[in-house]
């Protein structure tokens, strides 16, 4: 049997929980996810059980069958042996037609067609990016095939490689303290990670043929002023690479164009010489001329559209370089040709559930979307396969609601199919439709971990606020400034057809707050995990006279820290321009063909971010000492540091009082005013003294993937409590598990303490009680909730509705609970995928349950 | 100067060693650089792993040395 919600003494009469469906009384709570996935039609019941997943949890591959490419490294090598000579960019250019000549794939059943990799098992890898990541795969089980030949290959790519231009700016020192991931992620250019906001609405709109005739104008017109009297050089010279960036778009261009068409003879001869089944059939010539068409031409219906958006998403995220995300604002992007095909039935007609399959087929095709990645990103998306995340929702710019018939379709598709990706952010405005909101909630009920919740007004605001830098005056209108899409899991950049966000080398990347804390008291020596330096030497505990001398000590480690990883960041985007042009995402930006500027070189909209993961039990644990040490002067800090030093072995008492300090996230404002100073001061106030390559100050995004697992297995016990190697907070503004007790609206009124308009996005983890959600009232009381969420300005929240016992269930017999997902932080998870101690780690977090007092801060009729 | 407490670790780096930690179920490599390495061997009451940095992934060993490999789900 089903638990029910306790009754609630509330205004005056006893409130009852029963079940939203009633048939749910029955449904055991250990098992109720395995009753909600309901695939819209058979085709996407077939396709998600042959699923190729590329989950990946403490740095190894789930399923066996995952390995490492070698065509890709193959091609991309004798390109760039056969093209030395010539302009970097044309090489580049060149590197990306031949990958296109490699194998392409087809599969059974698929309604959307390409791959990245010569096999749907295997994921492509990046030599030119990281030699360290692929050395890697190929000391691995995953090594790629002949091995001997990938060793040739990635040796050849350590002095052309991204890593091998970046690395000599810096000290072998700073690059140890980077490249162990304990008080700064390692840079891109050593891990090969990367984001993106490709401009796919200029591919559907214009079609590849289109930009060609563009960029053949261009070099028209400049040849022409290049050779009319009177020679200018200064006017003049600038045009030489401009050329070359126009030559180098049509290269890439006309590559994407003959290697769509493949997939499109492809189908035709599957049709015509071996399927035997007459749907089929019909389905693969429809393929055939929608691959002849697009992306060559400009979109005409929704098959169309969901196809020309998967060529260039592979193209953007996998063939041409490496990028984690899926950014893009899927509703307002496919939604004009939804009316066509939908609404209108004029080209490519069908029903709404056509439209709701065609989604779930997309996200079968993401589930199966494998990314080379290096070991540290294999090891902190535990239970997925990387981070994808789409946007949907929020005010157009004209200022009506975003939300529509098209947002409907892919919340149901999420509701129906489940599946961890693609992940979804909903951008929240009181204009939103309750139609829409209604399947936002259940999502969310039924445990997706999904949508995430974004305040559309903050998100719009900082956007107008970033276009202010823009180097060449250039940055968000307002009406721009409303086309926004998380670039990954939470911080927000513009979509569309310029000023996209190109490289992470604008944005991303993390820093760690919790190990920070821990050099700060050990004179910037790390004693725990690396047996090294890792920041400056600040003073020893004994120069500690007041609490503000360690206050400046810790403030000078972060901005040690913070001033390296954008350094680390700039340095990268200057060999990025140089040497990892992207022409094919240059020729579809309508800034880059207008100026003749690649992708990596051109900014027009700055974006800076950098990630501050741990934040929580660094700011819990300069309380505690506060408290303890300065204000009640009951421990010493000579006392603390033994007791860390032990791992409080020893020192239990001392332990217990550090732990029963207060704590973040309970509206207690003895904590909650040094954490606010503490995020505002120093999280943000010295992330953004630092400007970075596009004008722009840089800003903290707070969150926490499974960085919070990892960092923590690195780092020792720390003030707030903590033991040694144990999680750190979830989020980048969550309390840390189990220590919010004073239910969910005192979480709200704590966080909103924090000025937002200070930070770029922080991450809020809550986890609501399974029975109150799927109770008749369950609705009501998720909507009161997010009106005062957003009424509070806060940024960010994100739900697990899941319980314990379910959990617990999985745990016993995972091979029953395929289908439970769990949101970690920023992606949603297949639980089974997840290690034990991960599990645990989710199920240790605080079950809000809403008692009367929280339903009148909240206004709750019921 | 006061004096640095470290951390009791047994390892030693011993070129060419027959026992590396590459090769022990407990080492897992560097999440950047695959010749550094992280030994596992340090767990928590809690199920969890406290990790430490292997600066020598090939050429280092310890008396914990074990051949094989540990299940993703006994990692972190």
């Amino acid at each position: 049997m089903a638990k029910r919600a306790e009754n609630v003494q509330y205004r005056g009469k006893v409130v009852e929980f029963p079940f939203d469906n009633p048939a749910e009384e029955n449904v055991p709570d250990e098992s109720l996810h395995e009753h909600l996935a309901r695939p819209t039609t058979e085709r996407t019941k077939r396709l998600k059980a042959r699923c190729r997943w590329k989950h990946a949890a403490a740095g190894e591959f789930v399923e066996d069958n995952v390995k490492g490419g070698i065509e890709r490294m193959r091609l991309i090598t004798e390109a760039h042996k056969q093209s030395d000579g010539k302009p970097e960019i044309i090489r580049r250019a060149l590197g990306l037609a031949n990958i296109l000549t490699g194998t392409i794939v087809l599969q059974e059943d698929e309604l959307i067609v390409g791959y990245h990799a010569e096999n749907p098992n295997w994921i492509p890898l990046y030599p030119e990016l990281s030699y360290m990541a692929v050395q890697d795969y190929i000391q691995s089980k995953y090594a790629p095939q002949p091995v001997e030949e990938a060793k040739e290959i990635n040796n050849y790519w350590t002095k052309h490689s991204l890593q091998g231009h970046c690395q000599p700016y810096f000290t072998q020192e700073e690059l140890s303290q980077m490249y162990q991931v304990s008080t700064m992620e390692a840079p891109s250019f050593a891990s090969g990670y990367n984001s993106i906001v490709p401009p796919y609405e200029t591919v559907l709109e214009d079609g590849l043929l289109k930009r060609i005739e563009l960029a053949e104008q261009h070099i028209r017109e400049a040849r022409t002023q290049i050779a009319a009297p009177y020679w200018n050089a200064d006017e003049r010279l600038q045009l030489l690479s401009k050329i070359d960036c126009w030559e180098a778009m049509i290269i890439a261009d006309k590559a994407v164009i003959s290697w769509a068409r493949r997939h499109a003879r492809m189908c035709k001869l599957v049709a015509e010489h071996f399927e035997t089944d007459a749907q089929r059939k019909e389905e693969l010539l429809m393929i055939a001329d929608i691959c002849q068409r697009v992306p060559a031409e400009p979109c005409k219906g929704l098959r169309d559209g969901m196809q020309a958006k998967w060529f260039t998403y592979l193209l953007c995220h996998a063939i041409d370089r490496y990028a984690s995300g899926y950014a893009h604002k899927e509703d307002k992007l496919l939604f004009p040709y939804y009316q066509i095909s939908v609404t209108e039935k004029s080209f490519q007609p069908m029903t709404h559930q056509d439209a709701v399959e065609l989604v779930e087929c997309e996200r079968l095709k993401v589930s199966e979307h494998g990314a080379g990645k290096s070991r540290g990103y294999r090891e902190i998306f535990p239970g997925s396969n990387d981070l994808f995340i789409l946007t949907v929702g929020g005010l157009n710019s004209d200022g009506t609601d975003g939300c529509n018939d098209m947002t409907d379709a892919i919340l149901e598709a999420a509701r129906n199919i489940r599946t961890t990706e693609p992940s979804i952010v909903f951008r929240w405005h009181p204009k939103g439709r309750a139609q829409t909101k209604k399947l936002v909630f259940e999502c969310v009920r039924d445990g997706l971990g999904y949508p995430s919740i974004k305040h559309d007004g903050i998100g719009t605001a900082q956007m107008m606020y970033y276009g202010r830098f823009s180097k060449n005056n250039n940055g968000a209108t307002p009406e721009e400034a409303h086309d926004w899409a998380n670039v990954l899991c939470m911080s927000p950049g513009l979509v569309g057809r310029r000023k996209t966000q190109k490289t992470r080398s604008e944005g991303g990347g993390s820093i760690f707050p919790a190990k920070i804390m821990e050099i700060t008291l050990n004179n910037g020596y790390d004693w725990s995990y690396s047996d090294m330096q890792l920041g400056p030497k600040t003073g020893e505990i004994s120069e500690f006279k007041t609490f503000e001398d360690l206050w400046e000590a810790y403030r000078a480690q972060y901005q040690y820290g913070m001033s390296m990883v954008i350094r680390a960041k700039d340095i990268s985007r200057h060999f990025e321009a140089r040497f990892l042009q992207m022409p094919f995402v240059s020729s579809i930006d309508d800034g880059c063909m207008e100026l003749g500027i690649d992708a990596m070189e051109l900014s027009e909209q700055p974006n800076g971010w950098h990630n501050p993961i741990t934040t929580i039990v660094a700011a819990n644990s300069l309380v505690a000492i506060k408290k303890l040490i300065y204000d009640e002067k009951k421990y010493t800090l000579e006392q603390l540091d033994d007791a860390l030093h032990s791992n409080w072995e020893g020192f239990e008492t001392m332990q217990r009082d550090f732990a029963n300090a207060p704590k973040w996230g309970n509206d207690d404002d003895y904590a909650d005013e040094l954490i606010k100073r503490f995020y505002e001061d120093i999280i943000s106030g010295e992330m953004r003294k630092i400007t970075n390559y596009s004008g722009g100050p840089v800003m903290p995004t707070g969150q926490a993937v499974g960085l919070y697992m990892e960092v923590g297995s690195r780092t020792g016990p720390t003030p707030d409590g903590r033991y040694g190697g144990a999680v750190a907070d979830d989020g980048g503004i969550s309390p840390y598990m189990g220590t919010d007790k004073k239910g969910p609206t005192a979480v709200l009124k704590s966080v909103s303490k924090i000025d937002a308009s200070t930070q770029k996005a922080n991450l809020l983890n809550q986890r609501l009680s399974v029975p109150i959600m799927r109770s008749k009232h369950g609705l009501t009381i998720w909507l009161a909730y997010m009106k005062t969420w957003y009424e509070l300005n806060i940024d960010h929240v994100q739900f697990n509705v899941i319980s314990t016992e379910e959990m617990k269930a999985a745990q016993k017999e995972p091979e029953k609970h395929g289908d439970l997902i769990v949101r970690v932080s920023g992606f949603s998870a297949r639980f089974v995928d997840i290690s034990t101690y991960g599990q645990n780690s989710i199920m240790a977090r605080t079950e809000q349950t809403f008692g009367a007092e929280d339903y009148e801060f909240l206004g709750v009729n019921l | 100067m006061a004096e640095v407490k470290k951390r009791a670790f047994d390892m030693v780096r011993e070129p060419g060693t027959t026992k590396p930690c590459l090769k022990c179920k407990w080492g897992i490599e560097d999440p950047t650089d695959p010749s550094v390495g992280q030994c596992t061997s340090g767990r928590t009451t809690e199920g969890g792993v406290w990790k430490r940095l292997i600066h020598d992934y090939y050429n280092t060993t310890c008396a914990k040395f074990t051949e094989g490999e540990v299940d993703f789900r006994d990692h972190v």
